[in-house]
């Protein structure tokens, strides 16, 4: 043991000491009550200081010395066994303390009529206060003993010298271990399973999503095994196996759910049978049940004799799991359910056999209560397994798109596989009406694929040799063969897979607030009912308490019940209508609906924090260059002077380019060609850098370059010197053209919009969005372009690595930022950005640094982003309001607020009613997302209207 | 697991104090409501404090 080991341990020593010192202190003070009454007690504690000061220091030095040790222990002696002695140690002398207080106050407890205590503690007194002594130093001592002893033994295992006892060793790396979890019914049961798990040595971070039914560990292999964490799920009651890719795990995955549908279906068959007939021999002397229903329903035997499988049938299981969380220290839903079901059945039970006992008599039998309950608990239990399935819909659909047969190519012969079992660079025959197996490149053939499954995209796209097959897609027409470039987890359609179930296994920020309410709900909530039933055992029933009492919305008269079981069932109730459910789930089900809902239009989320930052945004910054635009010039305008034809121009141009390489050279080609003019080759070519080109070609000299390279020949430009200023103040670039040293014309060469950019940013207006533009073209051309697009801030003459700088500078501004990009430069703005957009014809880099996706190349799909998200967010909100309105009207009600004035209680039953339609409530307002339709399906004809190919300026990006 | 054992344990004999505690200012009741209600105090002690002593043992080892 090292020095400053032994320096730590001297200071409890002396704090021990001084505890004890205290504690006769305490004695000393408290003994001068002698046979007080309770007013002169009050008195005391105002006026005697002493008495005061003493209880103040006993108590004080006692936590000082608890808090001391602990902040020993874990600082220098990190091992459960010194952790558990030391808290056993401060226990006992704890408890010691509290037997001393309690013989202390002997000599007062005659006047709070315990009497028998006063005697055993004024008989005992000197024992007591020895044995409270004893106990002091015994369990200071055990404390010492423990830490000497692991102080040895960490240093011997480490077998060094020079370590401090429980240095900590930092782990060497961790592993992942994607789970499969199943039995999971509310928000609680996350709770659990993620502080049970989390409580294991080695665990590096849990996640549970309740509605995918799916699990993600970190864990050090070196300290914890992946086995170790299944058992330790398992032994809560839940079925956990390491997830499986593609359809093994769709299918594992709807093979459990099915049994959970069906095993609580079974129940329910058992439970609300036996349930109603309970129910009409409780009440069979009201209304009009008294001439439909024989009077030996009401029999007390009878109904035991039904209620008792339902108790230990279908509310078995509540019991079954609530024992197993307790095993691993966590308290779950299962518990409200089997205390609520336990209490009641037991008054009942013993109301029928031992009607004297004072729980209210023959008359206050709740075995309805007991079976009601439990048919309720599982009933909510199967629609929410039925509910819960269709949440996890739209990750079901993609999985199954993934086909399972693939036609190979195997020498001559085309040989049917497993999809999976194909490899790159295989063969793969494709005919019309299957699905493609994986992705790649066609080869040869012909046919229209419907991507909409993956892209959103309603119309059929065509498919020819060189262009890419996406793997899950639909053959329609035609039959084609496609070499394999991506198989296995590298397919589109696995990563997309991938990307939704991380986004739905994560969780977003305002679910922060809901998983610390769920995972504490059950806790506040058993402290709540115990302190419900100790004010009506103690205070409220004797203040408030009326022979008219009833049960909410029963005839049910509660006269002869005593002061015992009226607390009971306050606090059963409490117990029963408090649903942590509808708080746990209102975040993810609503977040698994909405990016399941993303991912069919082809939006596909990394995560539910950007769904969440999506639905906030206050600004949108648009990359120009393959954002906005196509990325490549184009002809956009041909002004010949006159007597010379547009086409004349335009082919002398591409004549002289046509071996050009220059971009604008290429651009006017193919301008030329897509026009249908035929292209002559030049005889002679000459680039002149910086201005243009000169060449020989159908019998001209042709010069095409800017104003320098005319005045340098000669050549006069007045004729449309109006027009090219105009084309020049919209961004473009003019190039003169003069045949035989003679104006023929001008044309002006631009990038150009994509389809759809001016309606992307017309409706992100119309979302009350600001539109801005980041480039690195000179700033003529890039307000060109926002001024055709209505964009209403350019940002230009940005350098690559400055565009994160202009993303953080509109941050600083109090704006939410979205950055929609495709290029790797793009990549340090969009992961500044709030939220980064990368576009599915952009880079891999662009793409792995975007928080969303947007599949298809529309940028359409950044109003459809919004939007969603919005109405996820929505949908979050609601389903937290409503169930946080739920549980904060509900548990005031069950404990007994409105009693006093109403003299009515909430029934076990009805709370289970409640609680059972508050969780489907949360479900359904969730399933409703499912109607959602973007604004850009709803404006069919808006969509329309369109800006293809709409010229703007070219260059840069 | 014996970690949790003794959280257990412990987590049962806080609870039974706080029974005793309850039977004790409760003796002015009958004996079932006297001894029922400690009954009740300390199933939903114990379940008030199972949750909280294992992890904090936990913790506590694990430190």
């Amino acid at each position: 043991m090292n020095e400053q080991t032994t320096v730590e341990l001297r200071r409890p020593v002396v704090v021990g000491a001084l505890g004890a010192l205290a504690l006769v202190g305490l004695y000393m003070g408290i003994v001068r009550i002698g046979s007080a009454s309770w007013p002169h007690v009050v008195e005391l504690l105002l006026t005697d200081w002493y008495f005061v000061a003493a209880v103040a220091t006993g108590f004080g030095v006692q936590i000082g010395l608890f808090a001391h040790l602990r902040q020993v222990v874990r600082q220098n002696h990190g091992t459960r066994s010194a952790a558990t002695m030391a808290a056993g140690g401060t226990a006992t002398s704890t408890t010691s303390m509290v037997a001393c207080c309690l013989h202390h106050l002997a000599d007062v407890l005659p006047v709070i009529g315990l009497s028998g205590a006063a005697v055993f503690f004024t008989t005992y007194k000197v024992p007591v206060i020895l044995f409270g002594l004893a106990t002091n130093a015994l369990g200071i001592g055990m404390m010492i003993r423990t830490i000497r002893r692991h102080s040895r033994m960490e240093c011997a295992q480490e077998g060094r010298t020079d370590m401090a006892p429980g240095t900590f060793v930092e782990t060497a790396g961790k592993e992942t271990l994607p789970l499969q979890i199943t039995g999971m019914s509310c928000a609680s049961c996350v709770a659990s399973i993620e502080g049970a798990v989390g409580n294991l040595p080695g665990i590096v971070s849990v996640a549970v999503n309740l509605n995918a039914g799916t699990g993600r560990v970190e864990y050090d292999p070196a300290t914890v095994t992946p086995v170790q964490i299944k058992r330790t799920i398992r032994d809560l009651g839940y079925d956990a196996a390491e997830r499986l890719e593609g359809t093994a795990a769709l299918d594992r995955e709807r093979e459990a759910r099915q049994r959970e549908i069906v095993n609580q279906g079974r129940w329910m068959l058992v439970a609300w049978p036996l349930a109603l007939v309970v129910m009409l021999g409780t009440f069979q002397d009201v209304w009009i049940l008294p001439r439909y229903v024989p009077k030996f329903f009401g029999n007390p035997l009878l109904l035991f004799g039904l209620t008792t499988p339902i108790v230990f049938g279908p509310g078995w299981q509540f019991f079954v799991n609530s024992y197993r969380g307790l095993r691993h220290g966590v308290a779950d839903m299962n518990l409200l359910y089997a205390t609520g079901i336990g209490a009641a059945y037991l008054i009942a039970v013993i109301n029928t056999f031992w009607p004297d006992a004072g729980f209210g008599g023959p008359e206050a039998v709740f075995y309805e209560a007991a079976a009601l309950l439990t048919a309720f608990i599982i009933l909510g239990r199967y629609l929410e397994a039925l509910t819960r399935g269709r949440a996890s819909e739209a990750i079901r659909k993609l999985m199954s798109l993934q086909p399972k047969i693939a036609r190979v190519v195997r020498g001559e012969t085309e040989v049917e596989i497993p999809a999976d079992e194909v490899e790159v660079g295989d063969v793969v025959v494709v005919r019309p009406g299957e699905r493609i197996p994986v992705d790649g490149v066609v080869l040869e053939g012909y046919s229209a694929v419907d991507q909409s499954m993956l892209t959103g995209e309603s119309m059929p796209v065509e498919k020819r040799a060189g262009d890419e097959v996406i793997g899950g897609t639909m053959n329609k027409t035609g039959a084609f063969r496609f070499r394999a470039n991506r198989v296995g987890r590298e397919t589109a359609l696995a990563q997309i897979i991938a990307l939704v179930e991380n986004a739905q296994a994560s969780k977003a920020p305002i679910q922060k607030l809901a998983d610390l309410v769920a995972g504490k709900f059950i806790f506040w909530v058993h402290v709540l009912s115990l302190t419900v039933f100790l004010f009506w055992f103690f205070v409220g029933y004797g203040l408030f308490f009326s022979p008219e009492t009833r049960l909410m919305l029963t005839p049910y008269t509660l006269a002869g019940v005593g002061v015992f079981g009226f607390a009971l069932l306050v606090s059963v109730a409490v117990l029963v209508i408090s649903c942590p459910c509808a708080v746990g789930m209102a975040t993810p089900s609503a977040m698994m609906a909405g990016t399941g809902k993303a991912a069919e239009h082809g939006i596909l989320f990394k995560g539910a924090d950007a769904v969440e930052a999506a639905s906030k945004l206050t600004a949108i910054i648009f990359d120009k260059t393959g954002t906005l635009t196509r990325g490549e010039p184009a002809v956009t305008d041909i002004v010949p002077v006159q007597g010379v034809a547009a086409a004349e121009v335009l082919g002398l141009a591409a004549a002289a380019e046509v071996n050009s390489e220059h971009p604008l050279g290429e651009a006017i080609v193919r301008g030329a060609r897509d026009r249908g003019i035929s292209v002559a080759s030049p005889e002679t070519f000459e680039a002149v850098p910086g201005h243009g080109v000169t060449a020989h070609a159908a019998g001209h000299a042709i010069l095409l370059g800017n104003r320098k390279l005319m005045l340098d020949g000669g050549v006069a430009v007045d004729a449309v010197s109006t027009d090219a200023e105009r084309l020049e103040y919209e961004g473009k670039t003019v190039m003169f053209l003069a045949a035989d040293g003679r104006l023929a014309g001008l044309i002006a060469v631009a990038d150009t919009l994509k389809a759809h950019s001016a309606d992307a940013i017309r409706l992100l207006h119309d979302l009350g969005l600001e539109v801005a533009m980041l480039t690195g073209d000179n700033r003529r051309t890039a307000e060109a372009i926002a001024r055709q697009l209505g964009i209403d801030r350019v940002l230009a003459e940005v350098l690559p690595q400055d565009k994160a700088v202009e993303v953080r500078a509109l941050q600083a501004a109090g704006r939410r930022v979205a950055m929609v990009g495709d290029g790797i430069n793009d990549a340090p703005a969009l992961a500044q950005a709030d939220v980064g957009m990368a576009i599915g014809s952009g880079t891999d880099i662009a793409k792995e640094t975007g928080h969303v996706v947007l599949v298809k190349d529309d940028l359409r799909d950044v109003v459809t982003t919004i939007e969603v998200a919005r109405a996820t967010m929505r949908k979050v909100k609601q389903n937290l309001f409503w169930a946080f309105v739920y549980n904060a009207v509900t548990i005031p009600l069950a404990a007994g607020l409105l009693y006093p004035w109403t003299r009515q209680l909430v029934s076990p039953e009805l709370a289970a009613f409640l609680m059972a339609i508050s969780s489907l409530t949360v479900t359904l307002n969730t399933v409703l997302l499912k109607r959602f339709v973007p604004s850009l399906r709803r404006e069919p004809v808006r969509r329309a209207e369109s800006t293809a190919l709409a010229p703007v300026a070219g260059g840069g990006s | 697991m014996k970690m949790l054992r003794t959280a257990g344990m412990l987590g049962a004999g806080m609870a039974l104090a706080a029974a005793i505690v309850f039977a004790i200012a409760a003796s002015a009741g009958g004996p079932v409501a006297r001894y029922g209600g400690a009954v009740w105090v300390f199933i939903l002690a114990w379940i008030i404090l199972m949750p909280v002593l294992a992890p904090w043992l936990k913790a506590r080892g694990r430190a």
